[in-house]
């Protein structure tokens, strides 16, 4: 898939899935990859930059098993943007949605 | 590759982020190496589910530049474009608004002259009315020459006005964009 469409969208998957459920790392990394296919350090980055704008909190819970785990929580800012994230894609998506089918019915005319 | 070569790859890449970022960055892949390798995966699985350390260290570098810049053009803002806003007047007052003004007054002053060559046509209604048939012959004759001139003078005016207002457009917007700041 094209690197450009990706970039954009993952921030908001990643805060889709965030708002279900407070994640760490590597449990957010394989929900993506699971379904969209993206290298998965590329979102370490992403979750970064996302908590230096504080649409993201940090906390570390300890674990059953091995070192205690750094989970993400999505901030009430986080939340409205997340909102107008997908206000805005839902423009976006039904935009060009009608770009194609414009597209593909009058190739279909020729 | 192994773990301990892509997080030297990794930490190279990453030199010229503070200390204690890099080491924050480090200890997230630590973590997501150690959670992995728990649930049965070998390290080549996950460094190949990670991606190379390059597109990684990219991604982060890339992500600090754009939130320094964003913090630096918000803090020059003021002065800087006050003082970027004042030389522009001087300049513009100075070496832009007299030969503007001149220019468009000319233009104005060809286009009236231009209209006028279009109305001429109307002289030989005058001239008709007066009798004089040579007269009323050379008149007819003369305004269809300058209505036709007048056309054609006309539309160059047009074109030449667009253009003119295309570039008086593009100065007007650099000057805002150098007020702003923008490159």
């Amino acid at each position: 898939m094209n690197v450009q469409f990706k970039k954009g969208v993952l921030e908001l998957c990643v805060m889709i899935l965030i708002s279900k459920k407070d994640q760490y790392g590597y449990e957010l990394a394989q929900n993506i990859a699971s379904r969209i296919e993206v290298a998965e350090g590329t979102l370490y980055p992403l979750l970064r930059r996302l908590t230096k704008e504080e649409y993201l909190t940090t906390y570390l819970s300890e674990s059953t098993e091995g070192p205690p785990r750094k989970y993400y929580s999505l901030t009430d800012k986080g939340n409205l943007y997340m909102k107008d994230l997908i206000t805005e894609w839902h423009q976006f998506a039904e935009a060009v949605n009608e770009f194609i089918e414009e597209g593909v019915s009058s190739n279909e005319e020729k | 590759m192994k773990k301990n070569d892509f997080m030297t790859q990794l930490s190279l890449n990453l030199r010229h982020i503070p200390e204690v970022e890099r080491q924050d960055i480090l200890d997230d892949m630590n973590e997501h190496f150690a959670i992995g390798l728990e649930n049965g995966k070998t390290e080549e699985e996950i460094i190949d589910e990670l991606g190379t350390p390059i597109e990684i260290a990219k991604e982060f570098l890339e992500d600090t530049r754009f939130i320094k810049e964003e913090k630096k053009r918000s803090a020059s803002w003021g002065t800087r474009s006050i003082l970027s806003a004042i030389g522009l007047l001087f300049i513009n007052l100075i070496f832009v608004v007299g030969p503007l003004c001149a220019i468009i007054g000319v233009y104005f002053g060809l286009c009236a002259t231009a209209f006028g060559f279009i109305l001429s046509p109307l002289a030989i209604i005058l001239t008709f009315f007066q009798g004089d048939i040579s007269q009323f012959v050379l008149t007819l004759f003369s305004s269809m020459a300058l209505f036709g001139i007048g056309i054609l003078f006309g539309i160059g005016l047009i074109k030449i006005g667009k253009w003119g207002y295309f570039i008086l457009m593009k100065y007007f917007k650099f000057n805002i964009r150098v007020i702003r700041g923008d490159k």
